[in-house]
């Protein structure tokens, strides 16, 4: 520091005493004894910064080793001690808190302008997006604690229809548009009110979240990861990037063999078998095509409309919308006692016409954001309709993209892999003349 | 023939993938960019705003920690110490002495240490406090106000949501930097 | 297990699981709607006090206005008119409540008293002086020299002689002659020499002079009201924290008092809201205003930080609500008393 920056900064802090000195003190402490101090609260501080980077760093490992073994070393063992690992670490220690699943408010609050975004959260929020890109879902098998709560418990699978698991699917649609919605209008975010395993991570929670997360678990037995497959709004983000990625888990190492062995391996449904491959009335085929591609714009508006007649329903979910509506009927004389919100209102002296401009945005900002809302579900709806109608054809068996969850699984089903992790090429011929004959 | 075939199907099933990729790989980036303009390095906490908070009692129960996270904290220089403090003693009995029963905390959490004829000063015990916030309304009501609410950032989990933020009535919970965890009362009687 | 005994637990589990999760979902408090959900020992409660047998009031509200003033912050009244001194302002109303006039200030005083042709007004850390009475071309106020020690003046009262300020700070009275120059400091904690100090926990700190001039105090960490002579000895106190009606709430009461023209002593008290009238030797007399009769005034719940400002209009009791503005006069409710007849010609 130059001397007249020590002069400068001298001066600057003579005037601070200074003004310190001279303003009013509205409770000087009475007289007490000279060998009393005062005390000072004691003020513990968060967790630090640096742990934040620990988070961070842990984040990018895990994704990064998951990535390595489902693809690369398709070592299912490996994958599992990351899933335990991931468990512990996201889970237990940092008790569900910075998750990329619950980012999604924050991103969604930060666009809207609502605060700026640590870059932490960020990060948490993009690395799986762009791991899906590379190497599909192996966020949700390895890295997640959500989903390896979900895992170790997936003891007795059945296989759900295919339609019904579409279906039941768009719930998890819904609810990204809804946490969306409710976080950018600042509402709140309602994907971490409603984890329902993070509970069981902090040791204690509402009995309301803890009964459902014990009602997913034992759901959870029978049609694993509930939560990933029907609710995960994360799910829906890796879904659509995990459709195109670079690398995925691929059943087989090789050229499948069509053995039909892997067939029952997922526990989630996300194999798919070969095609039928006898000629299909193609005539056909595509004005049913035709009559779902005019269907998608009838849709998209019949959601927008639709939901926008029901945004009503939202408004509750603002806490200013519903301050206003209350002290509103209150002024109306609806109600002979006030609330507790409506009382603090009254005693912040707050501007009551203020209060109802603010909430009016509010339900305008809802109104608008439902008929988004209402617009993409028609849109989804439409999509999964030609979806479901223009199947890919496929020749092997292969793991579809979008459900796939990069468990690896299926690996030790498929007698090529085995056979080029034992170089036993002998039983694999066998196998192959065995099938080829059927 | 048939093999033919199926090259080119691969093929253009290959460029299709390929295009998709660049396009997702564009779409996150894009995303990415936005992202980072809206954000920043710095990290939130959850704080009691004392300005606001009207002492409701619903932060020893909507916590997602019980006990709450949120305790009693004493600004000493607010403080009176006085000998009859009506943070410390149920007023309704007129009876001054320490006494349990003629204290104000259910859990006995306020300690109370003699200073000099007639100053005594009151110290909270975190460990048996359980931020309902009784005593901070009573000094509120009756002294200085200089028991408050904060959220004790040794035990808070900081919950991507804070429970209690969604169930305050008067919007006293919010984030706060990371790097200032505190929203205490000071002598101006400013928070 | 057979094929179908698992088709049944499946079914079981999952229709137990699906009711256990709707049944959680609606029964989800999120919003603070059902409260702290905490016994009655964990709600402070006082409205035992708050409620007051009507047998006990001997006032009535006999009308009020509402000052059009910022951050009304002082009370007094003279023959000449009510005095409400505000943020940079003060405004003198008749007893109406009709503006007579207003006049700038420098500051936000802390307390006011008129004596003569003086209005003293007390801005925290010195004097200022007005002559009072005057409707329009005032010229600058005189100010004093502003005092010592980080004053803080929460009180002030004058004759003809002395003026009495009460600094909070430093927990003093000071007696200054009429040119403002300190004369005697009195009520100092100085444990040596025997004087015990006042307690004032809080920035209220009230004094008065009664008609022997003689000085009243409140001591308000003891619950006390003072007579000290002018040289500062003391010579007698009344009062003392409790439960009753008679004795003072709070943990630092009375917060502000004032004498009627009979010497007796009506008085506000901060925690319960509520404006008492004591006989010159301290016995309880009446209650004139209970927290209901306050509210009346001044509607909705008020923030803690302004409690009721008193001044006595011969025996009339005005009351100021910092927090709206509104001036409350309460009358006896004894036909007898004169400012009932002078109401009744206001009519």
């Amino acid at each position: 520091m130059r001397p007249t920056s020590w002069l400068l900064t001298a001066i600057a802090v003579a005037t601070l005493a200074a003004m310190a000195w001279g303003s009013v003190e509205r409770f000087p402490p009475p007289e007490l004894p000279a060998d009393h101090p005062l005390p000072q609260p004691t003020t513990p501080a968060p967790r630090g910064g640096d742990l934040a980077l620990l988070d961070v760093a842990v984040l990018l490992a895990t994704l990064a080793l998951a990535s390595v073994f489902a693809v690369v070393l398709r070592n299912r063992k490996l994958m599992l001690a990351t899933m335990l690992f991931s468990l512990a670490y996201f889970g237990f220690y940092r008790r569900g808190c910075v998750c990329p699943i619950g980012a999604i408010g924050n991103v969604s609050w930060a666009l809207a302008g609502g605060y700026v975004l640590p870059a932490v959260v960020l990060v948490f929020f993009l690395a799986p997006l762009a791991t899906a890109l590379i190497t599909g879902r192996t966020f949700c098998a390895s890295v997640c604690p959500l989903g390896a709560m979900q895992d170790v418990v997936a003891l007795k699978p059945v296989k759900v229809p295919f339609w019904l698991e579409q279906i039941l699917g768009l719930m998890a649609y819904l609810y990204l548009a809804l946490a969306v919605l409710l976080a950018w209008t600042g509402s709140g975010f309602a994907i971490c009110q409603y984890d329902p395993f993070v509970s069981f991570f902090r040791l204690s929670g509402a009995w309301n979240m803890l009964a459902i997360g014990v009602a997913l678990l034992a759901i959870g037995v029978f049609f694993a990861r509930p939560y990933c497959r029907l609710f995960c709004p994360y799910g829906v983000l890796l879904r659509l990037l995990s459709r195109v990625s670079w690398k995925r888990v691929r059943i087989t190492p090789a050229e499948c063999i069509r053995c039909r062995l892997c067939e029952d391996a997922c526990p989630y449904g996300a194999i798919r078998p070969p095609t039928d491959t006898r000629p299909t009335d193609r005539r056909r085929g595509k004005l049913i095509l035709a009559c779902l591609l005019a269907l998608a714009p009838v849709l998209t508006a019949a959601g927008a409309l639709g939901a926008r007649r029901l945004s009503g329903v939202l408004w509750q979910a603002n806490p200013t919308v519903r301050l206003a509506q209350r002290v509103a009927a209150e002024r109306a004389g609806e109600f002979s006692d006030t609330t507790k919100a409506s009382e603090a209102f009254y005693r912040s002296s707050g501007n009551f016409e203020a209060l109802m401009a603010q909430a009016r945005q509010k339900q305008v900002d809802l109104a608008d954001g439902a008929t988004w809302l209402g617009a993409f579900m028609g849109l989804v709806i439409a999509l999964k309709l030609i979806g479901l109608h223009t199947r890919r054809r496929r020749q092997d068996f292969e793991a579809d993209p979008a459900a796939c969850l990069a468990c690896g699984r299926c690996y030790n089903y498929c007698p090529v892999h085995r056979a080029h992790r034992t170089g036993d090429f002998a039983t694999l011929e066998k196998l192959k003349a065995a099938t080829s004959k059927t | 023939m048939a093999d033919e075939k199926k090259n080119t199907a691969l093929t253009r099933r290959e460029v299709i993938q390929g295009s998709l990729l660049g396009a997702g790989a564009a779409a996150l980036t894009a995303l990415a960019a936005r992202l980072a303009v809206a954000s920043g390095p710095k990290s939130t906490v959850w704080q009691i705003d004392p300005a606001k908070c009207i002492r409701c009692g619903n932060c020893a129960t909507y916590c997602v920690l019980k006990p709450s996270a949120v305790k009693c904290v004493h600004a000493y220089a607010l403080c009176g110490y006085c000998k009859i403090c009506l943070g410390y003693f149920e007023q309704g009995r007129g009876d001054w002495s320490a006494r349990a029963e003629n204290q104000l905390c259910p859990y006995n959490a306020i300690r109370r240490l003699y200073v000099d004829e007639p100053y005594y000063e009151y110290h909270i015990d975190e460990s048996l406090c359980i931020g309902c916030g009784k005593c901070v309304e009573g000094c509120e009501k009756s002294g200085n106000g200089s028991l408050f609410l904060q959220i004790r950032h040794d035990r808070c989990v900081n919950c991507n949501q804070c429970a209690i933020a969604v169930a305050c009535p008067s919007g006293a919970i919010n984030r706060v930097d990371a790097d200032k965890p505190y929203l205490l009362k000071r002598k101006d009687g400013k928070p | 297990m057979s094929k179908t005994a698992t088709g049944i637990l499946l079914g079981l589990v999952v229709a137990v699981a699906i009711g256990v999760i709707v049944v959680a979902l609606a029964r989800f408090d999120l919003t603070g709607k059902g409260g702290n959900r905490l016994s009655g020992d964990f709600n402070y409660d006082q409205s035992q006090f708050e409620k007051i047998d009507p047998a006990l009031i001997g006032y009535r509200p006999a009308g009020s206005f509402r000052v059009e003033l910022p951050r009304p912050s002082a009370l007094a009244v003279a023959p000449g008119g009510i005095y409400v001194a505000a943020e940079k302002a003060l405004g003198v109303y008749d007893r109406d409540g009709r503006l007579l006039f207003q006049q700038v200030l420098s500051g936000r005083p802390t307390c006011l008293t008129v004596q003569g042709q003086r209005l003293y007004i007390g801005m925290a850390d010195h004097v200022e002086i007005l002559p009072a009475g005057v409707l329009n071309d005032l010229p600058a106020p005189t100010a004093w020299p502003k005092l010592q020690d980080n004053a803080l003046l929460t009180s002030i009262a004058a004759d003809d002689d002395a003026v009495f300020l009460a600094d909070f700070n430093n927990r003093r009275i000071l007696r200054c002659d009429l040119e403002g120059n300190v004369a005697a400091v009195i009520g100092k904690r100085d444990v040596e020499n025997g004087v015990p100090g006042f307690i004032v926990p809080s920035p209220y700190f009230d004094l008065a002079l009664d008609r022997t001039g003689r000085l009243l105090a409140a001591d308000t960490g003891r619950h006390r009201v003072e007579t000290y002579s002018r040289d500062g000895q003391l010579v007698s106190f009344w009062g003392q924290p409790g439960p009753s009606i008679e004795d003072f709430l709070g943990c630092c009461n009375p917060c502000h008092f004032a004498l009627l023209k009979d010497g007796r002593i009506v008085t506000s008290e901060k925690g319960v809201r509520r404006v008492k009238l004591y006989g010159a030797d301290g016995r309880f007399e009446c209650v004139v205003a209970g927290p209901a009769e306050l509210a009346a005034s001044a509607p909705r719940p008020i923030t803690e930080e302004d409690w009721p400002m008193l001044a006595a209009d011969g025996l009339d009791v005005l009351v100021l609500d910092g927090q709206t503005g509104t001036v409350t006069r309460f009358v006896p409710k004894t036909a007898s008393s004169a400012s009932e007849a002078s109401k009744d010609s206001g009519h």
